[in-house]
């Protein structure tokens, strides 16, 4: 019979290669190190009874109050149950000690994807222009990644087109309105932002109804998670999901390709066809870097640096706040600078947010900051600004032997950094203030490398040296082992990048089908026709 | 005559000052941990009807009854913390009182045959003690002999109810702005009631004789300790002001003659003015038994429950402009978590929208830090919701523009106390 191939992660990589090669009949096994315990269940109802239910601050913070203790850190996010518990512990769990630099992960099946923001942006020519493949070569994935995952266009609050599904909330409408009817500043692009938020019930998710309680986890199931797609890749007979099993270390290159496993703290070896590394970019390089077990200068570490901004839509000052809304990226821009590069970002509301998270901010007393907040949070309009990767300076290094081997990350940023963030910044400033959302001063504020969650690069598909991989994300020196996930991105554009790596496992797993580097087992191509009519 | 019958397990403990700080806690203790026990009693009406007594003063020796009729003598064991303190004056007939007292009644244990005698003694027991108290407990600590005669030098016993010495220091550092006081710089070696009442229950039930210290094994200045308790347990901050012994003693000597007015004690001054360093390290390790230390002990005190959650009502009834509900002020003091209060002042926390005028301006102020926890707890309350929906949004616009430009013209007063309201040791 046949080997499986190996899938170690069960994140938006790691699913996003399953489907064509579980479709094309081949067997998978997917493994994840995902812990015994379930991630908290997000609050149900919206965000109005969220506001006057006496046990709001359990759902805020809760039970243990602990998200009180990660106030005023990057995000309002970082305090919640469900985001607290998916990332709790990730850096110590996988090794990683860091230096001026956030590592983000969750070893929960779906990993990130469990609490990601739902930006699902497509790389235009000119973001892939790093890329050793032509745009055509990815885009059949991202549509079909697209179909699968579900994504949607906010809706225009004038358009009755559709009852359900993300809707503009009203200082996010007003700058929209505002953009049709007046020319923006040479430079800037401003559009309705593509979420992963379905618009229609299907897969036993259910449609977004604007309940506003996005950043506290989406109880419906619109916004995705690759582990909701676990039980339909289940459906296929040819699929194993060993949940709790950790890859320890990859097998030499002599050996065949497989990994050795922790299971409960039992120890095996996995071989098969081939094994695709979809953990993530930092856990897939320190296998990669463990596995090369030769000395490696410090590898470059791609991420986007951020920066966050707000604006002001006056005539909304002291408004009621909206009963419904919708806590994700609301429009996108873009912004020219004038070096080539651009910066992008996307536009938020405040009104689905703590109040603490605005509060924080402001220079007046407690009292007066808490109702000043809540008279600006109908206003106000968040921005996120990321420049590429190409102006972060980070760097990531294994120090020790074996697999007790710890790797190191050192966060930087580009001089040229500073200054690109602070020149997007001014330029959508300028062209905001014309849509009548006028900037606050002294909002601009850096976030920390690593803050953005974009891990990419280390092992960039058409890069040279020992750790440059092939089009299908292989090292020459490990035969049959193939990273996937963002780790192989050539080049990191100021765009969210999720949805481009998912495209390219896509696209890598139905490359090694068409060069016939992966095989159908015989009892799955039997069972194929029933699978595939999904 | 015994009130009560014998109850507990196959050890019986014999306690003498079972009324005092130490002693009825000791009681408890013991018999939660299931010893019988009987208290040698002046008052045998006493309130702890559950424990059984038997009259007895100082002088006198064992009363027969005091031994449980079926427990082997040897099983049997007496704690003697009783001490008169009219004994004090000074002279070569100092302390006789106490130290007569005590030999009758250690005859009279030898004579039973009891298996241990345990002596409750302070860690100022030395023959040049400047004080009577110290003199005396070292000449009785000198009867005791053998292994099965112990002494257990005693700290400064802090925690629980405010009696004693520690009731005395924890009213002053209630109440007073300024303590005057001699020697702050003096170590002291402060242990917790609890631990004390511990620290004797294992030497009733192990083997050994001479003295065992049951003290923190580092000391600390007087004055930190002093300076802790106003903070820890009154949410206040205690200035101390050095005064030199001989002035001590002399307004010690013009009060005592004031028809009103405190009376300090020249005992106890002289006691702490006299006290030296004690290395305890070994006997704790030997009794293994831990002193935590000073702050985390008095943040488990009920005073400083107290004193939280008043820190927390006047935080979040300004924060709120109104007064706080129970579950949210129950919330405050859990988030905090056991960080202890933070000083504030009497009049802070009777006007709390005073700390409007010394709101620090830094968010890593101790006080900001508390305030940012108030307000994220209040946003997420009923009460919190209310406030904030309060009244029309032209009104509440006004009122915001009103209190916008009041935080404008407080701001240099913010600026000129920079922090200072709230700030620790």
């Amino acid at each position: 019979m046949t080997e499986p191939v190996i899938i170690v992660g069960s994140g938006p990589a790691g699913v996003s290669a399953a489907w064509p090669l579980l479709q094309a009949g081949v067997a998978v096994v997917m493994i994840d190190a995902s812990p015994a315990d379930p991630l908290p269940s997000p609050p149900p109802g919206d965000i109005t009874a969220l506001r006057s239910d006496p046990n709001r601050w359990s759902a805020q913070f809760g039970a243990d109050l602990g998200g009180l203790a990660a106030m005023g850190d990057i995000s309002p996010k970082l305090t919640t149950p469900l985001t607290r518990a998916a990332l709790a512990g990730y850096a110590e769990s996988i090794g990683v000690s860091a230096q001026d630099f956030l590592v983000f992960g969750c070893l929960s099946a779906g990993g990130l994807s469990n609490v990601w923001g739902a930006v699902a942006a497509v790389y235009d020519e000119d973001d892939l222009r790093g890329f050793p493949f032509p745009r055509s070569e990815l885009m059949p994935s991202y549509e079909f990644v697209k179909r699968r995952i579900g994504v949607s266009v906010l809706d225009d609050q004038s358009k009755a087109s559709h009852t359900h599904g993300p809707k503009l909330t009203p200082p996010l409408q007003r700058v929209l309105d505002a953009a049709g009817k007046r020319t923006l500043p040479a430079g800037v692009e401003l559009e309705a932002a593509t979420n992963a938020v379905l618009m229609e019930q299907r897969d036993g998710r259910g449609a977004c109804v604007n309940c506003g309680l996005c950043l506290w986890g989406c109880h419906q199931g619109s916004i995705y998670a690759s582990s909701q797609e676990i039980p339909a890749l289940r459906g296929f007979p040819h699929f194993t999901h060993r949940p709790g099993a950790r890859a320890r270390r990859l097998l030499p290159a002599a050996d065949r390709p497989g990994v050795e496993v922790e299971e409960r703290g039992v120890r095996s070896t996995l071989t098969g066809q081939r094994v695709l590394l979809a953990c993530g970019a930092i856990p897939t390089t320190a296998l990669v870097l463990q596995r090369l077990n030769a000395p490696c200068p410090p590898v470059r570490l791609l991420t986007n640096p951020v920066a966050a901004m707000a604006f002001l839509v006056p005539s909304l000052v002291g408004a009621s706040l909206p009963h419904r809304s919708f806590a994700l990226g609301q429009l996108a821009y873009r912004v020219s600078l004038t070096d080539g590069h651009r910066a992008e970002g996307m536009l938020y509301g405040a009104d689905a947010l703590p109040l603490a998270a605005v509060a924080h901010r402001l220079p007046v007393s407690r009292p007066v900051a808490l109702r000043l907040s809540r008279a600006l949070a109908p206003a106000l309009v968040l921005a996120t600004c990321y420049l590429p990767g190409s102006f972060s300076a980070n760097t990531i290094r294994l120090v020790g032997d074996g697999e007790h081997a710890e790797l190191v990350i050192a966060g930087a940023r580009t001089e040229a950094a500073d200054g690109g963030l602070r020149a997007a910044g001014r330029t959508l400033g300028r062209a905001m203030a014309r849509l009548g959302a006028y900037p606050l001063p002294g909002s601009l504020a850096f976030s920390p490398a690593g803050a953005d969650g974009h891990y990419a690069g280390t092992l960039p598909m058409g890069g040279a040296g020992l750790l440059g991989t092939d089009l299908s994300g292989g090292l020459a020196w490990l035969p049959g082992v193939h990273a996937v996930d963002g780790a192989v991105l050539s080049d990191l554009p100021a765009k969210h990048c999720t949805l481009t790596i998912m495209a390219n496992a896509d696209r890598i797993a139905r490359r090694l089908l068409d060069e016939g580097r992966v095989v159908a087992t015989d009892a799955a191509v039997d069972a194929r026709s029933v699978a595939t009519k999904r | 005559m015994a009130r009560q019958t014998f109850t507990g397990g196959d050890r019986h403990l014999i306690l003498t000052g079972a009324d005092g700080y130490i002693g009825s806690q000791l009681v408890a203790r013991a018999r939660a941990q299931g010893w019988s026990i009987t208290v040698l009693s002046r008052r045998p009406e006493g309130p702890q009807d559950q424990v059984r007594k038997v009259p007895w003063v100082l002088g006198a020796p064992l009363p027969p009854t005091a031994l449980h009729p079926t427990v082997p003598a040897a099983r049997q064991v007496l704690v003697h913390l009783a001490h008169d303190w009219s004994d004090t004056k000074p002279g070569p007939a100092e302390g006789t009182l106490n130290l007569e007292g005590t030999r009758v009644l250690l005859d009279a244990c030898r004579a039973a045959g009891l298996g241990r005698f345990v002596f409750v003694s302070s860690q100022s027991a030395r023959a040049d003690a400047a004080n009577v108290y110290g003199r005396v407990k070292w000449r009785i600590e000198q009867l005791l002999q053998g292994d099965s005669e112990v002494s257990a030098r005693v700290g400064l016993v802090y925690g629980g109810p405010p009696r004693a010495m520690f009731g005395l220091l924890s009213k002053l550092t209630a109440r007073l702005p300024v303590l005057p006081m001699i020697d702050p710089w003096r170590e002291v070696q402060p242990i917790h009631l609890d631990e004390v009442c511990e620290g004797l229950l294992r030497l009733a039930a192990g083997t050994g004789g001479g003295w065992s210290g049951l003290a923190g094994p580092s000391g600390l200045p007087f004055g930190t300790f002093l300076r802790s308790l106003a903070q820890e347990l009154h949410g206040r901050r205690l200035r101390i002001l050095p005064i030199p012994l001989r002035f001590a003693l002399l307004a010690c000597d013009i009060l005592g003659r004031l028809p009103v007015g405190p009376k300090p004690d020249r005992e106890r001054i002289l006691g702490l003015a006299g006290t030296r360093p004690m290395n305890c390290e070994a006997h704790l390790r030997a009794l293994d038994l831990t002193v935590a230390p000073l702050t985390e002990q008095l943040r488990r005190e009920p005073a400083s429950r107290r004193a939280m959650l008043a820190e927390g009502r006047a935080l979040l009834a300004y924060v709120l402009r109104s007064r706080p509900g129970r579950p949210l002020l129950a919330r405050y003091v859990r988030a905090v978590d056991g960080a202890g209060p933070l000083p504030l002042s009497g009049l802070l926390r009777r006007v709390p929208r005073l700390l409007r005028l010394v709101e620090p301006r830094t968010a890593g102020a101790p006080l900001a830090q508390r305030l940012a926890l108030a307000m994220a707890l209040a946003e997420a309350s009923p009460e919190g919701e209310r406030a904030l929906t309060k009244g029309s949004r032209a009104t509440s616009l006004a009122i915001l523009a009103y209190d916008v430009a009041l935080d404008v013209v407080l701001l240099p007063l913010r600026i000129a106390t920079a922090g200072r309201v709230g700030r620790g040791h």
